[in-house]
């Protein structure tokens, strides 16, 4: 059974709570499952709870930006709508194991700069991860190169790909 | 004889308020509420119950703490019982 996505729409859909003391994620937010965007962004939050499917089957947005956070757990992937996701400047050291999931979904940016990844199909562009800030980013051992080529796309100034070809469309 | 229509956007932004204003829980048919940039540490615990119809609620830069927003019951109208999207 699916519901209409209007339904959940004439609810409670927007919630910021950024720049406010939390320490941890208020768990009367888990009852609010009409949510389509949630900013959490600049409290003190050091770990979030699982995540169900019926959590917030519907949101789409979630700001995690400056908190305490060491880790993101692993049911990030059962947010079944998420389209864009930023936990920039937080204490995450290892790479969250959801974003192998999310990846296939979300386009990863880093400050907001798109990787310019061939194969990504144009309805993608609107989904984003964002994630610089983080200890996990810094150089990885393992795969020098890659972290070496994504400090670089961070220091360059990028512009969306479809605002680029909007502007060189000769390049076509 | 004049029929008011009932706000649906209410702001109270930087106004240092240290409560959600009595009056704002009157507003039944409120939409949208902004009550950012104020002293607000706690939300009331008839929030959801006095404004069923909120879909935007803008709480940026307050002092809230976890246990003040968990005061707060959000609307939520019963969508966990119906929403089986899976």
């Amino acid at each position: 059974m699916t519901i209409p996505f209007y339904l959940a729409c004439i609810h409670l859909s927007t919630l910021l709570l950024n720049n406010n003391l939390l320490e941890t994620l208020p768990e009367s937010l888990l009852l609010v499952p009409s949510l389509v965007k949630l900013s959490l962004a600049d409290n003190m939050i050091e770990s979030l709870p699982e995540l169900g499917r019926a959590t917030w089957p519907f949101l789409q947005f979630l700001s995690l930006n400056s908190n305490c956070l060491k880790a993101l757990p692993a049911s990030l992937c059962n947010l079944v709508s998420l389209k864009g996701l930023s936990f920039e400047k937080n204490n995450i050291e290892q790479e969250p194991p959801a974003l192998g999931s999310l990846r296939s979904r979300l386009l990863v940016l880093r400050k907001r700069e798109y990787f310019l990844v061939k194969e990504t199909p144009s309805q993608y562009h609107d989904y984003f991860a964002e994630m610089s800030g983080n200890a996990f980013l810094k150089v990885n051992k393992s795969e020098p190169y890659a972290a070496k080529r994504m400090s670089r796309a961070a220091r360059m100034t990028c512009v969306p790909i479809p605002f680029f070809f909007f502007v060189c469309p000769h390049l076509l | 004889m004049h029929l008011v229509k009932p706000p649906l956007i209410r702001v109270c932004s930087e106004t240092m308020i240290d409560q959600v204003p009595l009056e704002v829980l009157r507003l039944k048919s409120l939409r949208v509420l902004v009550l950012s940039g104020n002293k607000l540490t706690s939300l009331p615990a008839q929030l959801g119950q006095s404004l069923p119809e909120l879909q935007e609620l803008v709480l940026s830069r307050n002092k809230l703490t976890t246990e003040g927003v968990n005061a707060g019951r959000l609307p939520c109208n019963g969508m966990r019982q119906i929403a089986q999207p899976f």
